[in-house]
């Protein structure tokens, strides 16, 4: 069985290179046929692959343990849920996970183009096969998954506790989506170079593609940040760690791509900007990438350092360099067509908007990677930790809140200043209000006070564009829901903007309340004795701890319990229980922590941190993590969003609704 | 739209003035971003070295934030439980050791062949950790497991 599961990837392996190096053929000797057949070679790839996948996906199903995969993340006690995720639980598994979905990514979108984009398509298919050979062969030489152990055992060694949970599950593969779903913008960049079709086709036909891979690597992050606070214990949920950072990056590139491409589409501008961005974006996916399974840097989610590491260097090297070389060569062909009206202008906010971004970008690829700069040029190894990253970004993020408020309201080309200030008035007044109200209730840290400001600020304005829209609707006789439900449907990609932009403001609501009035306390009591924690903004809890349980579980734990009686004000308003599992297998301890909600308000959340002997006396970390939960509910809205603006609309609705667009944006100029 | 006749051609007129200022705004803004950045590095860049780096500095890294690397000696591990004080030796490369303390409480990880990672400020006599980073020999393809712990902030308030 896995015999055919090594076949199978090296058929794939060689159809890949075939239908690289067939559509270049194909293209430059013009024989259709040739192209014809490379195209059924990326399809081949694609199922080839997928027969892998099934092989060690049935491996790891039936404990095939000589397999030495299956041994090292699947055991017997595995239910069956974690037998099957356990595909990207290691590196060699989630290598070909990866290409299986990069090769997917780039069959699906060639079968998708291949009527409308047929002068693209040779180059998409060879751009998109060369990357898809690349980790066909890191899966097949380095990292195989189908490894024979020289021996039979009985049993895995079982998945890494840390990652048995729901959000771990599925933050791999959606970042790992969104991360090969970006070959297929960066392949059409690619073809539109050296066809020299450098208008906006490309930008087109590819929108969705990129929204959608942007969507998942958006998911993956937010995901991420649930599963550090749900499950690893230390009461935060972005800790600036080498590989979060490597997954940000590319995601701070990505979104001021798809801010500038509209100015590409309606006006012809920023070509050359546009073509660097997706180039970018692409090399840091493939960086990031690279940083996470050579374990240069260290971090929580680091693969052992391995010999994939100099071949991912000579692979990005060739990307960069042959994508370098025909953004320079083809720099005429890349020049606006239209000038920069005026200062206040959408346009020149939307630069503003990608300088930031960029800035950001910048920033945080520096600060990672600084380790391994100073020790290269100054043979000192120095490093940056969480406060450099928040300190220097936040100004950033500051200005990109409030853009996010003035950039919509801005007709492109030009306004009058007179005009800017009307349409600012309102937005102006709540935040102002906002900020008065917040101080009178005693919050005073002046970067709360103005971070808040600048929510209030563009959530008015998303909330009276929504308004504007909905109440002429209104008068035309529609009732307030349906009117909403149109206004959005007629225009899915400016209100599912809008709708992403309010997701981000919510989340912006919650990284700052608890970036600055997070408590924290940790204490050592007896039983019966007690704790307390105070925040300034919410009052004071005491945890009076009732002592420890500890108990078996089917799968090997032993899980540990800690009970915690809450009160708040000398009443009692509810029990927490963090806890405490040993995995005897794997001897790995882990920290689950306990968390009181308290909606749109706070968490109380509590770690048992350690006890001595049958728990008479045990440690306990508090925190008060103000406004937490408007993350996940800010992420929810942000998600739904892309949704709406990512919808396929059929194609005639589409060609009217573009229209309204346009009338739309004369009618605001 | 229908204004645009006269201003684009008071546009064009002043074209290479508004070039300017545009160039202007965005050579500002880079710079106050890269700013940012310097003062970012200079106020939080933290030396990371092994026990004998540190010794070999000496007098320049003291009371400074840094990180420092080395093995846990087990043998000098004490615990106070009551008010969660840790005390345990580094080793360097060479053997020297380094007294650290730590306020919070005790890893389960704290075994044979730890290496930990701290950081803190070194006073001269003992290095006073902030946080501990442990990184155990664990059997996940060879990839070390890593716990991370914070110190007691004392003024109970972030």
């Amino acid at each position: 069985m896995p015999n055919i599961g090594y076949v199978t990837l090296a058929l794939a392996f060689m159809l890949s290179i075939y239908a690289f190096v067939v559509s270049l053929v194909g293209v430059w000797q013009r024989r259709p046929e040739l192209l014809l057949s490379s195209r059924n070679a990326t399809f081949g790839v694609a199922g080839f692959l997928t027969l892998s996948i099934a092989v060690i996906e049935y491996l790891l199903i039936t404990g095939h343990y000589q397999t030495k995969y299956v041994h090292d993340v699947s055991n017997l006690a595995a239910p069956l849920f974690y037998r099957m995720t356990a595909l990207w639980g290691g590196q060699d598994g989630s290598l070909l996970f990866w290409a299986w979905l990069m090769a997917l990514a780039a069959a699906a979108a060639i079968h998708a183009k291949w009527e409308t984009m047929r002068p693209l398509i040779p180059y998409v298919i060879a751009v998109s096969q060369f990357t898809v050979t690349f980790f066909i062969g890191l899966v097949i030489f380095i990292a195989n998954p189908f490894e024979q152990l020289p021996f039979f055992p009985l049993d895995g060694q079982g998945l890494n506790p840390l990652l048995r949970h729901f959000g771990m599950i599925i933050h791999p593969p959606m970042l790992y989506i969104g991360f090969v779903a970006f070959v297929v913008p960066f392949a059409f960049g690619m073809a539109a170079l050296i066809t020299r079709q450098t208008g906006d086709t490309w930008i087109r036909t590819t929108r969705r593609w990129t929204l959608i891979a942007w969507m998942f690597l958006s998911i993956g992050l937010l995901l991420g940040g649930w599963w550090a606070y749900d499950v690893l214990g230390w009461g935060g949920y972005w800790g600036w760690d080498p590989v979060e950072n490597a997954s940000l990056i590319p995601w701070l590139v990505a979104t001021p791509f798809l801010h500038s491409v509209m100015m590409q589409e309606n006006r012809g501008m920023l070509k050359r900007w546009n073509m660097a961005l997706i180039i970018m974006t692409f090399c840091l996916v493939i960086e990031g990438t690279f940083l996470t399974r050579s374990g240069m840097l260290s971090s929580v989610h680091s693969f052992a350092e391995s010999a994939i590491g100099p071949l991912f260097l000579i692979f990005i090297t060739i990307v960069f360099a042959g994508a370098f070389y025909l953004f320079v060569t083809r720099w005429d062909d890349l020049s606006s067509d239209n000038e920069l009206d005026s200062l206040i202008s959408r346009e020149s906010f939307f630069l503003l908007n990608n300088l930031l971004f960029i800035g950001l970008a910048v920033i945080v690829w520096w600060g990672t990677h600084y380790p391994l700069i100073t020790e290269a040029i100054g043979d000192e190894k120095i490093v940056v930790g969480p406060p450099f990253f928040e300190q220097t970004t936040a100004p950033l993020w500051a200005a990109l809140v409030l853009l996010m408020g003035v950039a919509p309201l801005l007709p492109w080309r030009r306004t009058s200043l007179k005009r800017a200030r009307q349409a600012f008035t309102w937005p102006t007044i709540v935040a102002l209000i906002t900020m008065g109200a917040l101080v009178a209730l005693r919050i005073t840290i002046w970067g709360a006070v103005l971070g808040f400001g600048l929510c209030a600020f563009t959530l008015t304005t998303i909330v009276v564009e929504y308004w504007r829209g909905v109440r002429v609707r209104h008068h035309r006789g529609e009732s307030y829901p349906v009117a909403l439900k149109n206004l959005i449907a007629r225009n899915r990609r400016r209100y599912g903007g809008y709708m992403i932009h309010l997701g981000v403001i919510l989340i912006a609501i919650g990284v700052i309340g608890s970036q600055f009035y997070q408590t924290e306390t940790q204490q050592n009591i007896a039983v019966g004795e007690s704790m307390e924690i105070h925040s300034d903004m919410f009052g004071t809890y005491t945890m009076t701890y009732q002592g420890l349980q500890e108990g078996d579980s089917p799968d090997d734990r032993l899980i540990t319990e800690a009970y915690l009686t809450v009160s708040y004000n000398g009443e009692t308003i509810g029990e927490l229980v963090p806890v405490r599992e040993y995995f005897v297998v794997q001897q790995q301890p882990m920290t689950i922590p306990d968390k009181m909600v308290i909606p749109l308000l706070s968490d109380l959340y509590v770690i048992l941190g350690g006890w001595e002997g049958s728990g008479e006396t045990a440690t306990f970390k508090a925190y008060i993590n103000p406004l937490v939960n408007w993350l996940w509910v800010g992420g929810f809205v942000f998600i739904a969003g892309t949704m709406v603006a990512a919808w396929p609309t059929p194609e005639p609705k589409r060609r009217t609704s573009k229209a309204k667009v346009s009338a739309g944006s004369v009618a605001v100029g | 739209m229908s204004q645009s006749g006269i201003s684009s051609i008071q546009i064009s007129e002043r074209g290479a003035n508004k070039k300017v200022k545009f160039i202007v705004g965005g050579v500002l803004i880079v710079l106050a971003i890269a700013y940012l950045m310097y003062a970012g590095l200079q106020s939080n860049a933290t030396y990371f070295m092994t026990v004998d780096e540190l010794y070999a500095k000496g007098a320049d890294v003291e009371n400074r934030i840094v990180r420092v690397s080395g093995m846990i000696d087990e043998e000098t591990i004490e615990f106070n439980n009551r008010d969660l004080i840790l005390k345990f030796d580094v080793l360097g490369e060479n053997g020297q050791a380094l007294p650290v303390v730590f306020n919070g409480p005790k890893p389960d990880q704290m075994q044979a062949g730890t290496e930990a990672i701290i950081e803190g400020t070194y006073n001269g006599h003992s290095f006073e950790a902030q946080n501990l980073l442990l990184k155990c020999p664990s059997k996940y393809e060879g990839e070390p497991e890593e716990i991370e712990l914070q110190a007691i902030d004392k003024s109970g308030q972030l």
